[in-house]
């Protein structure tokens, strides 16, 4: 192994890879190594649950070609988990010992799935499920037929739920908050995926927790709710939530707040440090503050701007938001920004078209800081570009909430920039927005 | 007008326009074919646009393609609908795509409130949101054409895309698979379906 290497790279995920690409589009010559803890080559976490439920094959899995580290021309290490790091010396130590050396570092180190202190709970083997070894288990224990219970009715429970019973087997999902999807979605359209979830069969059991594990032997057991009811099960799984893993920053002396704390650029508390993706705490543009959002899109993009700054660019990171695509047996749900509002100052709109027809938005004076869109979900983005543009809607407000909303509503000068400043994307309101921060 | 594409009216408005009287001679022996008659704004939408796509610093390609949408013009007829359909079908023939074949999605859209129309399809963003976003890597920047790309076979239809896109262009195809289709800029032609069929030019196919 080279021992020197321009940048170096911890993870090998949606930050890691975007961060690889923007490197490699401002530094053709640069040298990069990408230290992975697991074995496979890039691919896509949130896929697993489409993997589980067999809607795609293995080979769907891969967020980039096969080809992708030679054609990018990045040192690729697959399983060599990086033991330590030491910032003022430009080192970094991986498990079997080797050193190597870096000027620039990135730390997509991601998440590990949290696990809450339950009573007899280690005596149960039971699955997680973020990685595609978890999918590999899950999928060798459903070959049969089976009864499983899933602890949390956040993102991660409910699809692992919903692959659950794609393969046949009866599920129950325990959610201590009173509905499912209690952070990305609002309550009427946490209904209208719980009742969706109990059509297809889902048991859902909502404001209860499980207070203690009896093991059966292997995965199989008993849990106890609350109420004091007992759900048997053969298989357990834990999505409670998910934590940032900053260990590794934080054994470097790494300023961390639960996450990597980072400034506009993506740098951490040491120059030469960055950190991207769900193990760091970024500028959240609607809550204005840095804030953990654990999301692929948001971790792909802060290691877009981490790549981008750790060659020299000089570029803020426009910040993420908080922001939800699920689809739970046909009903396709949209959110993103603040969809539960804390206090009275929002301003909140809904209609309901239809049974599976529900639109939601959230105004703070005249600007639009959360949407919600349930069964007709085309366009919706236009709702998400508004939202991270903090633009003022108070022209657009009543049209806001429907189904043809779009640039036509628009007054035409806002219009004619938008669509033909075709660099909108994260537009320059955005981007000037961040530079002024 | 360097390397702005002109065609059709615009061509003729070009000559009567923008030459001055010592090239009068040239523009008296172009064919007179004015097709509607139309008021012509002051200060056109499509001088505008080209300007916007001048001053934009950031420009990923030379010779990319992009289609700019003249709402002066517009009528909205959805011809652009139609051809988009047509074009993407299996047999590219309009009956066949209409009345027996499975029919494609519509990768490009009229929007019409009033008076005011225009169609609107993907703008292959310089930085696009939407390749980022993208859960399965099948949202891709063409580095030949410039061009957001979505390859069909890797899509899971996650609709991620769908919840970043800031112009709404990116739309559930409603096949068997859940995946998503948009504007590809017809790479089998040399202009756009939805360019080349409107009756009144209202897209421009300008070339960067």
């Amino acid at each position: 192994m080279r021992v020197k290497y321009d940048y170096a790279i911890v993870g090998n995920s949606a930050a890691a890879i975007n961060a690889c690409d923007a490197i490699r589009a401002e530094d053709e010559r640069g040298t990069i190594a990408l230290f992975s803890e697991e074995r496979y080559r890039c691919y896509s976490r949130p896929l697993i649950s489409y993997l589980v439920a067999g809607e795609i094959e293995a080979k769907g899995m891969y967020y980039r070609a096969s080809n992708y580290y030679q054609k990018t021309k990045v040192g690729f290490f697959p399983g060599s988990r990086v033991a330590s790091v030491d910032p003022d010396r430009h080192l970094l130590v991986t498990a079997d010992g080797t050193k190597v050396r870096w000027r620039k570092l990135l730390l997509a180190t991601g998440f590990r799935p949290f696990i809450p202190p339950v009573e007899g709970l280690e005596e149960v083997d039971f699955l997680t499920f973020v990685s595609w070894d978890d999918a590999k288990r899950m999928m060798k224990l459903t070959s049969k037929p089976f009864k499983a219970l899933v602890v949390g009715g956040g993102l991660i429970g409910m699809k692992a739920a919903e692959a659950l019973r794609a393969r046949g087997g009866k599920v129950v999902v325990v959610e201590r908050m009173e509905r499912v999807l209690p952070m990305a979605l609002d309550e009427v359209a946490s209904d209208m995926v719980a009742t969706r979830c109990r059509e297809a069969g889902i048991e859902v059991v909502t404001g209860q927790s499980v207070t203690r594990v009896t093991s059966g032997g292997g995965h199989r057991g008993t849990a106890c709710l609350e109420d004091g009811s007992e759900v048997a099960f053969d298989l357990l799984v834990m999505a409670v939530g998910v934590r940032p893993r900053d260990e590794l920053a934080e054994e470097a002396g790494l300023e961390c707040r639960d996450g990597i704390t980072v400034d506009g650029f993506q740098r951490t508390s040491h120059p030469d440090v960055y950190a991207a993706g769900d193990a760091a705490r970024a500028y959240d543009l609607v809550r204005g503050e840095p804030a953990l959002n654990a999301l692929w899109p948001v971790a792909a993009l802060q290691g877009k701007y981490a790549g981008l700054n750790m060659a020299g660019r000089e570029i803020p990171y426009p910040g993420g938001n908080s922001m939800n695509s699920v689809e739970f047996f046909g009903l396709p749900v949209l959110s993103a920004g603040v969809v539960n509002p804390p206090d009275g100052s929002y301003e909140v709109v809904v209609r309901r078209g239809g049974e599976d027809d529900y639109r939601k938005v959230v105004l703070q004076g005249d600007v639009l800081v959360g949407m919600l869109v349930a069964g007709r979900i085309e366009r919706a983005g236009i709702l998400t570009s508004l939202i991270q543009e903090k633009a003022n809607v108070r022209r657009v407000k009543n049209f806001l909430l429907e189904e043809g909303f779009g640039h036509i509503h628009f007054p035409r000068s806002v219009r004619v920039e938008r669509i033909t400043e075709a660099a909108a994307g994260l537009s320059r309101t955005v981007r000037e927005r961040a530079k002024g921060r | 007008m360097g390397r702005v594409m002109v065609t059709g009216r615009d061509y003729i408005y070009y000559v009567f326009r923008v030459c001055d009287r010592a090239d009068a001679q040239v523009a008296r022996f172009r064919p007179r074919v004015i097709p509607l008659r139309m008021r012509r704004p002051e200060k056109s939408h499509w001088e505008e646009s080209v300007g916007y796509a001048r001053r934009s610093e950031e420009r990923r390609k030379e010779n990319m393609k992009r289609i700019i949408p003249r709402e002066e013009y517009c009528i909205g007829c959805r011809l652009c609908e139609i051809h988009c359909i047509v074009q993407h079908s299996k047999s590219k023939d309009i009956i066949k795509a209409f009345k027996r074949e499975k029919r494609p999605m519509k990768r490009v859209e009229v929007e019409e409130h009033g008076h005011v129309s225009f169609a609107l399809q993907c703008r292959h963003c310089d930085e696009a949101p939407c390749v980022t976003a993208c859960l399965s890597g099948a949202m891709q920047r063409d580095p030949e054409s410039g061009a957001v790309v979505h390859e069909v076979e890797r899509c899971v239809g996650c609709w991620t895309c769908i919840l970043v896109c800031p112009y709404g262009a990116i739309r559930r195809d409603g096949g068997e698979k859940k995946v998503v289709g948009k504007c590809d800029l017809c790479p089998d032609l040399e202009v756009p379906a939805c360019v080349a069929n409107c009756p009144n030019e209202a897209l421009l196919l300008v070339e960067e």
